[in-house]
Order: structure tokens, then sequence, then C-alpha cells
């Protein structure tokens, strides 16, 4: 099901992300069709940052935000997981609905309160180059960059490292999808994914529209690029880390800060292993080890976070790199777990961020499968 | 030097595999004594942390033992544990940590010859796999 519908300028001068604000987000809370819509807004600092919206004068909102400071899904989490009021709306890029797809079968969101409306994205960029985009150009880039985004076209503007080698530059599932990428002049196409979707918009007295005629050709072809950027990044990469030693090699400047498992949106224990009492020691331990290697490295056990990390959600690693941007010491962290979490959930035929339906594989079994049998 | 000797930590099955174990030393089965037993009370409790933290403290295998297909105490623990630890083994295998240290086996309470054999088939692998490198580096 996909029926598309169009918000239009209609002659007015409006940048697309109040043309979107004035006819979408400012209805949606003016007929209280819902609690509130968790989308970026910009801070009187200039920062743009996610917010929950109640207030439908919605100025200062940008739903081509390019910068992401956390990936949304967990931010869902928190207003949907305890009590949710009866309908909230969260604006979300792909690498965040494929987070929540993962969250819902971790039982850590509940959708049933949730209106998704999906946004395409070509990526965003890492906060320095934020601030520093900012500093130079003022606002102007974000307005350009939402005009390249309607055009499918990337540019040079700078993008993370996940970005870089995304092969998703649309929703895998949404109620309402804001379907910029190919989208005309003035106007912004909208799909209806769901039953839902297509009530509340029929509700708004949105337009039904053709859909657009360029969209599957320039996705396609942003697919192939990005497809192509990571192929030929694992040409380095892969050989690098297919010994331990390598490994060790490339975690080298690790702090052991956990950054990187706050920022994973899968990340979700409340209390994660590795800051429980399980691995406070007492003093003398640490001796009777450094004892028996000659030495220890302080704090100890950063192979096995990593290692435990991976083998905890790397089947559901929907490679949004955040564990990355949050690194101090610029380890590739996205790589690897999208190198080996890729092969992981290949070899278990699973892919992250897609289908509902489809069970988390370690919730599951067959009786007649891998060894022993 | 002294021929290597491999340690294996072994996480056994409190229904089934940890019997399996005491079976084979109650019937004076002869088998290698490189085996560190820990008793769980389900082969699918092991975490993979349990398993990594063996390999990367200087373990040279690490052993699984859980109940036979439709024997589980717990109904589906071992078929949960297989996918987990396949999972281990998988992500291991892509660092160059060789297979054969991590081994899921189904051993019943009534199988003693079948802990000794796995025991000393998986002595042998190791011999031939040599020390865990890990055993060795402080910078992890």
């Amino acid at each position: 099901m996909k029926k598309t519908y169009k918000i239009s300028a209609r002659g007015r001068d409006e940048d697309i992300s109040s043309l979107v604000a004035s006819q979408l987000f400012t209805p949606l809370l003016e007929k209280n069709l819902v609690d509130g819509i968790l989308l970026p807004r910009k801070s009187s600092a200039g920062g743009i940052v996610a917010s929950l919206l109640k207030n439908p004068d919605l100025s200062e909102v940008y739903f081509t935000s390019p910068v992401q400071l956390v990936n949304a899904a967990q931010l869902v989490s928190d207003l949907t997981f305890k009590e949710p009021g009866d309908k909230v709306a969260a604006l979300l890029r792909p690498c965040e609905v494929r987070a929540l797809v993962e969250l819902e079968k971790l039982q850590q969101v509940d959708l049933e309160h949730l209106l998704i409306i999906g946004v395409d994205c070509l990526g965003t960029c890492e906060p320095a180059e934020f601030k520093r985009l900012k500093e130079e150009q003022g606002d102007e880039h974000i307005a350009e960059r939402a005009e390249a985004l309607r055009a499918g076209q990337v540019g040079d503007f700078p993008r993370r490292e996940a970005c870089k080698f995304c092969q998703d530059p649309e929703v895998p599932l949404a109620d309402i999808n804001l379907a910029l990428i190919g989208s005309g002049k003035e106007e912004v196409l909208l799909e209806a994914r769901s039953e839902e979707g297509e009530k509340f918009l029929a509700e708004l007295n949105i337009e039904e529209a053709e859909s657009s005629e360029t969209r599957k050709e320039l996705l396609e072809a942003l697919i192939r690029d990005n497809k192509a950027a990571w192929e030929q990044e694992l040409e380095n990469f892969a050989a690098r880390i297919e010994d331990i030693s390598g490994l060790i090699e490339v975690l080298d400047l690790c702090r052991t800060c956990f950054n990187c498992r706050t920022a994973c949106p899968i990340c979700y224990c409340r209390e994660c292993v590795f800051t429980t009492l399980t691995f406070e020691h007492e003093g003398r331990k640490y001796i009777k080890w450094a004892e028996r290697k000659g030495s220890i490295k302080m704090p100890s056990d950063t192979l096995l976070f990593h290692l435990t990390r991976l083998n905890h959600m790397g089947l559901s690693c929907i490679a949004c790199g955040q564990c990355e941007s949050a690194c101090p010491s610029d380890i590739p962290l996205l790589k690897i777990f999208k190198l080996i979490g890729e092969r992981a959930q290949e070899y278990f035929s699973y892919i992250p961020g897609e289908n509902l339906e489809e069970p988390l594989p370690l919730t599951t079994y067959q009786e007649d499968e891998f060894e022993p049998k | 030097m002294a021929e290597f000797e491999p340690k294996i930590v072994a996480f056994l099955c409190n229904w089934c595999s940890y019997a399996g174990a005491d079976l084979a030393g109650t019937s004076r089965i002869q088998y290698p004594p490189n085996t560190r037993n820990i008793r769980v009370m389900c082969s699918s409790s092991v975490d993979p942390i349990y398993i990594l933290k063996a390999l990367l403290n200087g373990a040279d295998g690490v052993l699984i033992g859980g109940c036979h297909p439709g024997d589980c105490h717990y109904v589906s623990g071992n078929y949960k544990a297989r996918r987990r630890i396949t999972l281990v083994k998988q992500i291991l295998k892509q660092f160059g940590i060789d297979e054969k240290r991590v081994n899921f086996k189904f051993i019943s309470a009534s199988e003693g010859n079948k802990f000794a054999e796995t025991v000393s088939s998986m002595v042998d692998d190791l011999k031939e796999l040599g020390p865990n490198s890990l055993k060795t580096n402080w910078e992890i």
C-alpha cells in the first residue's frame, strides 16, 4: 500500500521545512491528533537538536536537519516504554526507523502509540562539522542541504562515516513517509505507508498526487554509489582485522569510556554487565593478573567489552554509526560492527530493521540446524 | 620442554552433561585432565561473555555441554544455546580465532563415554592448534 499525497507551496515563499511544518505538523497538533511530535528543532545557540513539540507554533523546525546528535529510536523508547500517551508522532530517518524495528522486537518501544513519520536521508554530518559549517555559512547550508535532498544529490556535503556507506536512503516502514527525494519544486510528496497513515492524511485534507517519476531511479543510484563505496572501503579494512592482533591494534586507543554503548540505539540494557560489580575487582586481583602476564592494560577488558558487545547486539546492528560518532578516540567502530555484524546477519539469514514479523535470530530456533545435531 | 597441555574451561549443564561428566568419573573412564568444569543450570545460561572472558584470560578452549535435542529441562534452552554459540564461533572466526576453540556438544547424563571422548578429541585438536595467543598478550 503506497498512496501518494502532496504538500505544495502554491506560490508562497516558504522553505520546505516551514511548508511541511505548517501543513502537516501544525495541523496534527492543532487538531489534537497527536500528543506531541518528536522532531529536530533549532536551538537558540544555533544547533539543531531533537525536541518534543507540543506548541502548534512550529517555528524553526528542520525535518531535513543535517546533524543528528542521537539516534532518535532511543528517544522513542523514552517516550513509549512506560505509560505512553495516546499517540505521539516521531519524525524519523531510515536508520532510526531501522533501530526502532529492532527495539520493538526487544520490547523497548510501543509502536501502538506511535505515529511514524519517515523522512528520506542522504546522511548527516558530525556535530563538529556542523559547527564549522554554521560558523562559515550561517544557516545557508541547511537550506542547500534540503534542496540537495530533493534532487537526490549527495554533493560534497560532509557526511558521517556511516552515511557514506548507508544503503537505506528511505525508511523500511512508516505510517507517513516524507518522500523528499524526487519531489518537484515547491512541493513535498508524502506517502501513506499504512492504513493509519492514510487515515491521518485524509483527516488533514492533504491532496492526493501522482508519485514521483524520478524517485526510484534516484534511490537506486544512491544505493549503488554507497554500496560501491563500502565495497571499496572493505578492500583495505577487512584484511586489517582478519586476525585478533589486528583488532587489538585497531582498538589500541580505546579509553573504555562506553560512549559507543551509550550512543548505540540497540544497546538497551538498563544495567550493562560491564558497569556492574562483576567488573569491580579487588586490587590484589589486578596484581595477580599482572603477575601472570608481566603486566596488564588498565582499565582492563577492553577487547572483552567490544567482543561482547558484538555478540550481544551484532545481529541487530543497523550500522547507524552513532558508536563511531561518539568515540573520542576515532576508533573505526562503524566499520568493525558493520562488517562483522553483516557477516553474522548473513549467516543467520537475518536483515535487521526491515521486518517486524521476523523474529530475532537468538529468540528462535529450528530443530535441525547448525552443529551439533 | 614439557608437551603443551591445553586448558579447557567446560560449562556443563546441571541436568545432563554435568551428570555425564560425573558418570565418566564414577565409571573410572580414563580421559585427559585438561578441563576445569563449571556447573551451570542450562547451556543457554552461558552468555557469550563467559566464553569470551575464558578465552581472553588464557583458556585454550571452551567446552559447553548441553542436553540432547528434546531433553532440555527448560524445553528449548539447548537449541537456543546452539544458536548463541554458533554466533560466538562465527564472530571469533572472523578475527582468526579457530572455531575449534569453542565446542558445543550434546552430552546426556548416561553418556560418560561421550564426555570422555569429547574431552580427548578436543585436547588433541587444541594441541594441534597450539596455545591461545591471547594468553600472553597484556594489551587486551
